[in-house]
């Protein structure tokens, strides 16, 4: 009776004893299967980026001329791509890069997106309020426009697309963390630290930032996901990253070509790997959530 | 000479809420506290009682007036010149649930005042002192590394009152500290609190709408209405020959624990006015049954009818006599 | 065979034409970490026509999930296991939905702790109570407007027509606690439950309130569940009394014997803590300041807290017995010697 608000009940439909009990019991079990298998997705992608140079038996880049399209086999498991490039080895190692911008940018716009709430909300005042218009300005735009922008006038690099993306993705950070703290302000515990004597740094630090925090980090688990799909997505459009440098989305944006003729290899396994990604955060982030909300 | 703890002069507190709303919550409150001594403070909601505490302990500004803490003034200073005179005046909340941090232990609630103030030298000396304040406060060691969720509301309360004497305050105000606690919990930590005044010879300021406690815990009393103090004395006196029409009402609807009690009560008509717009003269002259014409041109003055009793009324000061 | 055990046997209840409600054997279990927990557990108490019951206890007595469950009201993790209620004669757990809401509001009311919450914050207040009277005596709209007006001036709110056309943001507590109390008791039930209702008003309200409660109950000749923690209240207010710890009812009897004489360890320990303000209470904290309940414990629930804890008391739920005159205790001290 504790995750009911959000999710359908099933379990009060009409029907049949064993239909309704069937239902019932998927429910709860399913919570906790959704976190398993998310958790052991995302602890897989994490294996395989680490030890990618040792997992893949070809090297990323290396082009064959002679070996182009070939479907997958034993000797290569997803096949090649149009340069004769082995699929599986590119694929393995794009999942290195995507995973540590996903968590450049996340890191990146939760602490300094926080940082920046926490002190908005605590100080108010002016600053407080050109810094909300900053993030008003800053969320008018769609965080992929935005990154979109931004990554065209940075250029096309690794460091620039983690920027931009970034920076579209701060503004929610800040708004997070400014409401709670906010809230957080106005409880007797922080006027029982004033009391004691405790100094307003102090206070911000140690009372109200760990107790505003919370929401910013079940965002962030969520962020995750929609990071790297926003990667992929400025990748597909020739933004950010650029051929050849092995990234899903450069991939898919290659394979795309394909789409109407044979060659499946080229574009399913890049977009299946985008979509094992970002169902992993998102059910981590979903149980996050979810115990977040029985906490209080 | 001073030789009060505690001196409120003229004290003057409003809120702004908008350009054209003003809320008039404190209205010219004077008294005094002695050291060693527990006042209660009592009125009903928006007496402005819990906003004169809050100026006490400078978690509010003061609009108008001074406070007197040991002879020095502590309104105009600074919030870094008054930290060290936090050590000596401390605060016990309400509402044990939200007075209290929920991400830090019960040790790291209690040990903050000491580091703030740098009272221990050694960490030796912090683990002593606090284990001493927490079987102070009868709260077993065992508890220093559970969290607020963990404990029940009395032993919360323990904790809040243990986190305000760990520096050994010399003044305590006390919010309506034991109002969220069952009937059987109460009993406990009022008790508690009489015993540690009593040991460590501490004033305590003793916020309250709750008159029976007030009455076992405190030997004065300052009864409020509308921001103003109307009527004041030793607690026993006030309570048995209670002089000013708000007073005796309140006192009189106050049910008794005991069916054979007799009860004549005074039943106020309508409300309280609003505190954004303060009715001249004597604020109570329109529920009031003593109230004559003149009660509404001038706000009367404390009165003095002896024995340490003061009341805020010509007609009820008339009545002694 | 008294009448709590021929109760407890299964038979049809004895002079129920006696009793206005009659509660038997109430159990109401809520989920618990390891399956359902009856948290009340055989509570059994009745009200006779026109007289005051007070319920005492404290959080986590089950006083107020008790009371709902008299009007059906309780709500999807609270499950009622056992027990039957008699109104007039009649076993409201048998009833149906449909034929329960013509008792709601009708026959029993009840009003609650929070009176700005049980008011609709969308209608003005003398809307709310002319559909009261509209649904419940068929009036038509002119008739059920005057009505309400008289309402409201019986509940002594001045000023009437200003009133009437409030919303209840615009109310103070104690108003808005008359109003509805004008609103439940506009069909004249013939029982009024009312839970708390003076927690968080001011003294002073909660005089008039209760002046308001007596003066209803005489003119209309109701009678009143009044579910408290205050014993003062419980004093002045009520003739019989009820006193109910962790779902167990402890005592019951006039209000007269039990504060005299009072039997249970639990009654002994409350009064022995009541703080009044005629004199400076001669108080001693007894007990050993224990606060949890549990609530898996089948024997008597008071065992972890009562001074005069036996080994028995642990193993077993005491029996009811009469001490007195209508006045009924459940401990072990009582029972078997």
């Amino acid at each position: 009776m504790t995750t009911q608000e959000s999710s359908p009940r099933w379990h009060t439909l009409a029907g049949p004893r064993p239909v309704r009990w069937f239902l019932r019991s998927a429910r709860s079990l399913l919570g906790k299967k959704l976190f398993f298998l998310s958790l052991l997705l995302v602890l897989a992608l994490l294996f395989l980026a680490i030890f990618a140079p040792l997992v893949v038996p070809y090297q990323p880049l290396k082009t064959s001329p002679d070996e182009q399209f070939l479907p997958p086999s034993s000797e290569h498991w997803m096949g090649t791509d149009q340069f004769g490039r082995d699929m599986f080895a590119r694929l393995v190692h794009a999942t290195r890069l995507d995973l540590m911008i996903s968590f450049s940018v996340v890191g990146l716009a939760l602490v300094v997106g926080s940082l920046l709430g926490a002190l908005s909300g605590f100080i108010g005042g002016k600053l407080d309020d050109v810094l909300m218009r900053v993030v008003d300005i800053l969320q008018s735009f769609p965080a992929f426009i935005l990154a979109m922008g931004m990554a065209a006038v940075l250029g096309n690099s690794i460091g620039n697309v983690i920027l931009a993306i970034a920076v579209a993705y701060t503004p929610y950070f800040v708004r997070l963390t400014r409401g709670e703290m906010l809230r957080v302000r106005r409880l007797e515990y922080a006027d029982a630290a004033r009391c004691v004597g405790v100094s307003p740094w102090r206070t911000l630090y140690y009372h109200l930032l760990p107790n505003s925090i919370t929401p910013s980090l079940v965002q962030a688990a969520l962020a995750l996901g929609w990071a790297m799909l926003d990667t992929a997505g400025l990748a597909f459009l020739g933004l950010g990253i650029r051929p050849p440098t092995p990234e899903w989305g450069v991939m898919v944006s290659e394979g795309a070509k394909n789409i109407l003729s044979v060659e499946w290899w080229t574009w399913l396994f890049p977009g299946l790997a985008i979509f094992i990604a970002v169902f992993g955060f998102n059910g981590i982030a979903d149980t996050l959530r979810a115990r977040v909300m029985r906490e209080e | 000479m001073d030789s009060s703890l505690l001196r409120v002069e003229n004290l003057h507190k409003q809120f702004r809420l908008d350009r054209t709303t003003t809320v008039h919550a404190v209205n010219g409150v004077d008294f005094e506290l002695a050291p060693r001594e527990a006042v209660g403070l009592v009125g009903e909601s928006g007496c402005g009682k819990s906003t004169t505490a809050r100026c006490i302990v400078r978690l509010e500004q003061v609009t108008q007036g001074g406070i007197f803490f040991e002879g020095q003034e502590i309104t105009r200073l600074s919030q870094r010149e008054f930290r060290p005179v936090r050590r000596s005046v401390q605060m016990v909340f309400q509402d044990p649930i939200m007075s209290l941090n929920p991400r830090l232990t019960v040790r790291q609630t209690v040990r903050e005042p000491l580091l703030v103030h740098h009272l221990t030298s050694t960490p030796a000396e912090m683990k002593a002192r606090i284990e001493e304040i927490m079987t102070l406060v009868n709260l077993e060691l065992s508890l220093l590394d559970r969290s607020p969720r963990q404990l029940s509301g009395g032993q919360r309360q323990r904790v809040g009152i243990a986190r305000a004497l760990v520096t050994g305050p010399k003044l305590v105000v006390l919010d309506e500290p034991t109002s969220s606690l069952d009937m059987s919990i109460r009993i406990h930590v009022i008790d508690l609190l009489r015993r540690l005044q009593e040991q460590m010879g501490m004033t305590y300021l003793f916020i309250s709408h709750d008159l029976s406690t007030v009455r076992y815990l405190c030997q004065r009393v300052l009864v409020m209405y509308l921001g103003r103090v109307v009527e004041t004395g030793p607690v026993d006196e006030i309570f048995d020959r209670p002089l000013h029409y708000y007073t005796r009402a309140l006192l009189s609807a106050i049910p008794i624990p005991d069916p054979r009690a007799r009860r004549q009560r005074i039943i106020l008509k309508g409300e309280p006015p609003s505190l954004t717009k303060l009715p001249p003269g004597c604020g109570f002259a329109d529920r009031c049954g003593f109230a004559i014409g003149a009660c509404r041109e001038d706000e009367p003055a404390l009165y003095d009818v002896g024995r340490g009793h003061r009341v805020a009324c010509r007609q009820a000061a008339g009545l002694r006599s | 065979m008294t009448r709590e055990q021929g109760a407890a046997a299964g038979s049809t209840p004895a002079h129920h034409g006696e009793a206005l409600l009659r509660v038997e054997n109430l159990s109401i279990s809520f989920p618990g970490r390891d399956g359902r927990v009856a948290v009340v557990d055989g509570v059994s108490f009745h009200i006779t026509e026109e007289e005051t019951l007070g319920l005492v206890g404290e959080s986590g007595s089950g006083k107020t999930v008790s009371a709902l469950a008299i009007m059906r009201l309780n709500r999807k993790p609270a499950r009622v296991e056992q027990g039957q209620i008699w109104f007039e004669g009649q076993n409201l757990q048998a009833k149906t939905e449909h034929l329960m809401t013509g008792v709601r509001g009708r026959e029993i009311s009840m009003i609650f702790q929070t009176p700005r919450s049980s008011l609709n914050p969308l209608m003005r207040v003398g809307d709310q109570i002319a559909r009261v009277f509209r649904l419940q005596q068929g009036l038509g709209r002119k008739e059920a407007k005057e009505k309400a007006r008289e309402m409201l001036r019986q509940v002594g709110i001045s000023e009437a027509e200003r009133h009437m056309r409030s919303y209840p943001h615009q109310l103070s507590g104690g108003m808005s606690q008359r109003v509805l109390i004008a609103m439940m008791v506009a069909c004249e039930p013939k029982l009024l439950i009312a839970d708390e209702p003076t927690t968080g008003l001011d003294v002073t309200v909660q005089a008039q309130i209760f002046e308001l409660i007596k003066q209803v109950q005489q003119t209309r000749c109701m009678a009143v569940l009044l579910i408290t923690h205050d014993l003062g209240v419980i004093a002045e207010l009520c003739q019989r009394m009820v006193v109910i710890y962790a779902g167990h009812v402890m005592e019951s009897g006039s209000v007269g014997r039990v504060f005299d004489v009072p039997g249970h360890p639990y009654t002994q320990m409350l009064l022995q803590s009541m703080l009044r303000v005629d004199r400076r209470a001669d108080v001693t904290p007894v007990g050993r300041g224990v606060e949890e309940i549990v609530y898996t414990l089948t024997a008597c629930r008071f065992a972890p807290r009562c001074p005069s804890v036996m080994d028995v008391c642990w193993a077993q739920k005491p029996a009811v017995v009469d001490i007195g005159p209508g006045h009924r205790v459940m401990c072990h001290l009582y029972s078997g010697e």
